[in-house]
């Protein structure tokens, strides 16, 4: 499964072109640096049960050893991968652990059923079945 | 000198007594009376956790990086850590409720 997610800020690209302008056009190369921390956004389907309702705001990070670390700020969730695809992966397999962990102990915590419902407003639990029942009727 | 996540581990389960629950990672949680759960976890390699990846630990945990590190290096305790998240957690709690 992959998981859409779009930069937050355009200035996580730096183009950068060669000053010489005797150089032949053909050999001029445009260089992509991808500037870490980059931000996004996550959005859509986590997990066969449950989607992202609102985007939900995450950071990309690469450690000196050049892994990656996918985090967010809000329920201070992270990832980590030794490419950017594996720690998203890691982080949404956490993402969704944390909300059922909080799931299973809001009945029993008054702290995590406040959480719950704060995580809520970002995650909500809709089967896929259902959610492909709902696009079917649309269409 | 970076830490190991068995390092780690030892530390959140024998100095700081948190349950681990499995499930695809290993959740580590404790609860203190009047304050939300705590709650970290680990990653699943075993390389060696490096600064951007320790400082999403300690965050979780809700201290700051020299506070973990004194965890760590054994110069604070439970007792410490305890008292340290009633007073001032770091980031602090109501983060999560806005």
């Amino acid at each position: 499964m992959s998981f859409p997610y779009a930069p937050a800020v355009a200035n996580s690209v730096v183009f950068s072109l060669p000053p010489n302008p005797i150089e032949p056009r053909s050999s001029r190369r445009v260089q992509i640096h991808k500037i870490y921390p980059v931000q996004a956004y996550l959005v859509g389907r986590i997990h066969p049960d449950l989607f992202i309702a609102q985007p939900l705001q995450i950071n990309i990070e690469q450690e000196e050893d050049e892994t990656y670390i996918v985090s967010d700020d809000l329920f201070l969730v992270y990832g980590s991968g030794r490419d950017q695809s594996e720690a998203m992966k890691d982080y949404v397999l956490s993402l969704v652990e944390f909300y059922q962990l909080i799931k299973k102990n809001a009945a029993l915590n008054p702290f995590d059923n406040q959480l719950l419902t704060h995580l809520q407003t970002y995650i909500q639990s809709r089967p896929l079945r259902g959610y492909d029942a709902i696009q079917t009727n649309r269409d | 000198m970076p830490y190991k996540p068995i390092e780690i581990e030892r530390m959140l389960t024998g100095k700081l007594e948190m349950v681990s629950k499995d499930a695809d990672h290993i959740w580590f949680s404790l609860e203190i009376d009047g304050l939300p759960p705590i709650r970290t976890k680990l990653p699943n390699h075993k390389d060696d956790i490096r600064e951007k990846l320790e400082s999403r630990i300690h965050k979780q945990l809700r201290i700051r990086k020299p506070f973990f590190h004194g965890l760590m290096d054994c110069t604070k305790y439970r007792s410490d850590y305890i008292k340290q998240i009633k007073e001032d957690p770091y980031p602090p709690f109501n983060i999560l409720f806005v």
